[in-house]
């Protein structure tokens, strides 16, 4: 419904700063920006709160401390706050991607064609496609399992570069 | 951020730094001693509107879907689809909410959506607590990967 080229609120949006939005879900171009405006709205809560327990947790001192120094808003919030919630935005950056690489549900009430030219087929819809619709058990199977260690790999590349730039404080 | 200001003067790189950052830069050049505080104050002001408005544009683009599924809850069919889009039902009907009970199976839908939501609650919690501990405190060969293997799988 949002999405809609004549009605639908993305459009109406867009019509009130003077823009003649697009037909999101029937065009190659805008079907995947559509999906991900979706996943963003539909994930911010989530990623908000994390953000706002690891923001509070903060302890206030190292504020004071470096404003004692003489450091600015900007070096407090570059020197402090980042490192301090580093593990937090490591945490929701492997967890977004793992979910992004496994999206369907979004995917399939949206788009339940595919969208156009296929072009929002994602892996996990085109597995769901191959096995219940045709029937392909074998060869969806197979997928599934690249796909899983496909996530793996990327999974592992992280706590590798996470490793390496781990930050500690004594 | 005023107690930053009063402080910091004795070093005074870091302090010289400040205004250019946030650009009261012309206003603490302009009243060069008496009028400091009070540049600090409008700067903040200033950048609380801004903020403020920024915020506000936020929180509308999260809430106006929400707002549009209850503004379409109380259309009627044609309703739905009118052009241009009404945001305030024109047939401003409650019935659909009526349908809810007569229309289809809700409660028992409410029901197994509890049931499988407290079982999954339960058992997920238990056993991801032994689990959890498991990778915390034990030591077992290829944990880390076996870690992974469980976090890419979720």
């Amino acid at each position: 419904m949002g999405f809609n080229g004549d009605f639908g609120l993305i459009n109406q949006g867009l019509a009130l700063v003077g823009i003649d939005g697009p037909n999101w879900l029937q065009d190659t171009n805008t079907v995947k920006p559509a999906l991900i405006i979706m996943a963003i709205w539909k994930g911010l809560g989530y990623s908000m709160l994390l953000y706002l327990a690891a923001l509070q947790s903060v302890p206030r001192y190292l504020y004071e401390a470096a404003a004692l120094d003489g450091a600015s808003a900007w070096q407090q919030f570059r020197h402090i706050t980042i490192p301090m919630v580093r593990p937090v935005t490591f945490f929701l950056i492997v967890t977004s991607i793992i979910g992004g690489s496994q999206i369907f549900v979004e995917i399939n009430i949206m788009t339940p064609t595919g969208g156009p030219e296929f072009q929002s087929a994602s892996i996990v819809w085109y597995i769901w496609q191959k096995a219940f619709d045709n029937l392909q058990m074998g060869y969806a199977s197979a997928m599934s399992v690249v796909l899983g260690l496909l996530v793996f790999a990327i999974t592992f590349i992280q706590f590798r570069l996470n490793r390496r730039n781990q930050f500690s404080i004594d | 951020m005023s107690a930053q200001h009063v402080i910091t003067t004795p070093p005074l790189e870091p302090t010289q730094e400040l205004p250019d950052g946030s650009g009261g830069a012309g206003k603490s050049a302009s009243r060069p001693t008496g009028g400091r505080p009070r540049s600090t104050k409008e700067t903040l002001r200033l950048g609380n509107v801004i903020t403020t408005l920024v915020l506000s544009v936020g929180a509308i683009v999260m809430i106006a879907p929400l707002a549009w599924t209850f503004s379409t809850s109380l259309k009627t069919k044609d309703g739905v689809f009118a052009l241009p889009p009404q945001w305030i039902p024109d047939p401003f009907v409650w019935e659909n909410y009526a349908r809810i009970w007569t229309a289809g199976p809700l409660l028992s839908g409410i029901q197994n959506s509890l049931i499988v939501a407290c079982s999954v609650t339960i058992v997920g919690s238990l056993t991801s607590a032994l689990a959890a501990f498991a990778f915390a405190k034990m030591r077992m060969p290829f944990k880390n990967v076996l870690f992974l293997g469980l976090l890419s799988g979720s």
